[in-house]
């Protein structure tokens, strides 16, 4: 009897042992697999031209330097272009997170006519992609030119889409905050009717703090795709100098006879460095959307 | 005091459109004339120089798009089977994956950290240099030798066994893009995430005191209390497939802005459309089925 038991024992804690390995090996390979190009690329716009033409050098620079680095950041524009990257991006993530979490919030908590079409369109605009429906898009946008109003080649275009729910994946944040809300309970909105304050005011002091950890990340989430999206920057802000778009005009001629290796090396380089901010908002706001993870409520639906 | 209190929510109600207006404006103003803005430039030859004044010439563009474009057809072609390989293979993969980071084990935040990173850095400029990366690093190259191989091992494996050619292909083409896939499920594994740890623990407790498995808790209770998150992780990965057809926008881009051919472009990106609305329907529909087959 005694044996028997020692032996389900061992079986349970074997079969533990080989699935926590089997679980190591599947979260290590397939995390390697994601941190691999970002490795490579540091160690890559490292490289020196006579690595590149060294045979033995395949990944590890034999004589590491900044020469890729420096010829990237005489091309790039600086400090203009990260200048209006900033501003770009920070203004469309406020934009979009305050849209996203006004209309979340009337799409959560209000039952009113029409509230399923719109939640519809929501849907249909985000699938629909913003490319399809660019060039017209553009054109109207080049049309309130008649009335003296010359939109393209400034930020409005892409402001005036982030602020109507249009921008980029938008739809998606207005999903997330709509969840949010949802999953918050009805007391503490009651209460607040019952003291006498207003729709606004509750939304304000009451319903606007529980959203906080939502609304980082969704600040997170468009900043970043603001700050790499060259889409809409090649539509609306052709002559505006950016980091996004200035990756791929990053060139390195005549340093090494064949291929355009330099070039990649330089392209590796300029990636990281639109990377760095990124990494550093990254870990900035990561506790706050390890908890949105765990905390608010994503009840679907 | 019924009837009053019935008005004051009413009058509350009310309200949601306030709340609502800049979607609204979005819809009407936006989104939906550009839509139809799109639709009338497909049939209508343009005049570029006189502020674009349009003029109704009929369908000829969508014949000319599938007749007379060489690129256009094979370019569509490929996106649809994308759209129907990658589809399940992510929502899939990113339920496996968040099942797994939602267990309790030794450095769990750093992995969900990893498995999220590609959602903020895999994108847009960016992730067109990973592919330089992946190529030039050395052991890039090994692997590029090695895989060739292993894949022809593996779909000569797979035929050998009369697998249907349709699953040979999703599965060597999955294992083949296994970083864009990781890469593009980052977020959908947020969404599992949020939704697993909704789930209480004290049904699975419950559950398994009465003697269920483990993959029947997963068939019983993960699988329908996650049901609403997989129509939502569908809809976006739809849209993040749908998106990334670089290649075709590339091309309607240069069409229309380069060579003037606007009429043209904006036909194939209905074409485009149509097809994805036609893929999108044909989703839903299976994911009812299924919803259906699960709470019978």
């Amino acid at each position: 009897m005694q044996n028997k038991i020692n032996n389900d024992k061992l079986r349970a804690k074997t079969f533990n042992l080989m699935y926590a390995l089997l679980r190591f090996i599947i979260i290590f390979g397939l995390g390697f697999i994601i941190v691999k190009p970002l490795l490579a690329k540091v160690l890559l716009s490292f490289m020196s031209p006579q690595d590149l033409l060294d045979n033995t050098v395949k990944l590890i620079p034999k004589t590491p330097s900044l020469y890729y680095w420096k010829k990237m950041l005489d091309q790039i524009s600086l400090p203009t272009s990260v200048i209006n990257s900033v501003l770009l991006s920070f203004l469309v993530a406020v934009v979009q997170t305050a849209a996203c979490t006004v209309i979340g919030y009337g799409l959560a908590r209000f039952k009113f006519k029409g509230s399923g079409l719109a939640f519809a369109f929501v849907i249909i605009m985000m699938i629909v992609p913003y490319q399809t429906i660019n060039i017209a898009q553009y054109q109207s946008f080049v049309n309130l030119s008649v009335f003296g109003i010359e939109l393209v080649d400034t930020f409005w275009p892409i402001l005036i889409l982030a602020f109507t729910g249009l921008g980029i994946r938008e739809g998606l944040y207005i999903y997330l905050m709509r969840e949010n809300f949802k999953g918050l309970s009805n007391t503490l909105e009651e209460a607040a009717y019952i003291d006498g304050a207003g729709v606004f005011k509750t939304f304000w002091a009451v319903m606007l703090p529980n959203a906080r950890t939502m609304m980082t990340t969704v600040f997170l989430f468009s900043f970043c795709w603001e700050w790499t999206d060259t889409v809409y920057p090649k539509t609306y802000l052709v002559d505006t100098p950016l980091l996004a778009t200035a990756i791929s005009t990053v060139s390195v001629r005549n340093d090494l006879a064949w291929d355009n290796i330099g070039t990649q090396m330089a392209q590796c380089a300029a990636s990281l460095f639109v990377a760095i901010p990124l990494i550093f908002l990254f870990v900035l706001c990561q506790r706050s959307f390890v908890k949105s993870i765990s905390q608010t409520g994503l009840s679907g639906g | 005091m019924l009837k009053k209190k019935a008005s004051l929510f009413e009058r509350r109600a009310r309200f949601g459109y306030i709340f609502i207006l800049p979607l609204i404006i979005g819809v009407f103003l936006v989104f939906i004339p550009n839509l139809i803005q799109t639709f009338i430039y497909s049939v209508s030859t343009i005049d570029t120089q006189h502020n674009f004044s349009t003029e109704f010439s009929g369908f000829s563009k969508y014949v000319a798009a599938f007749k007379s474009d060489p690129e256009f057809l094979p370019m569509l072609v490929s996106s649809i089977k994308t759209w129907i390989i990658n589809v399940p293979v992510i929502i899939i993969y990113s339920l496996l994956m968040a099942t797994i980071l939602n267990q309790d084990f030794k450095g769990r935040v750093i992995a969900r950290i990893i498995f999220f990173v590609p959602v903020i850095l895999a994108v847009g400029a960016l992730s067109s240099t990973d592919s330089t990366a992946m190529y030039y690093s050395g052991a890039g190259q090994a692997i590029d030798v090695d895989s060739a191989n292993a894949f022809t091992d593996m779909s000569a494996l797979l035929s050998s066994l009369n697998f249907p050619k349709v699953l040979k292909d999703i599965v060597t083409d999955a294992v083949d893009n296994i970083y864009d896939i990781a890469c593009s499920s980052g977020l959908q594994i947020f969404i599992f995430l949020a939704g697993l740890q909704e789930i209480p623990v004290s049904v699975y407790e419950a559950a398994s005191i009465e003697g269920c498995s483990k993959w029947e808790l997963f068939w019983k209770i993960t699988l329908p209390m996650i049901t609403p998150q997989i129509a939502v992780n569908a809809v976006y990965t739809i849209s993040l497939v749908a998106d990334s057809a670089d290649g075709m926008f590339w091309y309607t881009n240069v069409l229309a802005f380069s060579e003037n051919q606007y009429a043209l472009a904006n036909a194939m990106n209905i074409i485009y459309l149509l097809a994805l609305g036609i893929f999108v329907s044909i989703i839903l529909l299976i994911m009812k089925k299924i919803s259906s087959n699960i709470s019978n």
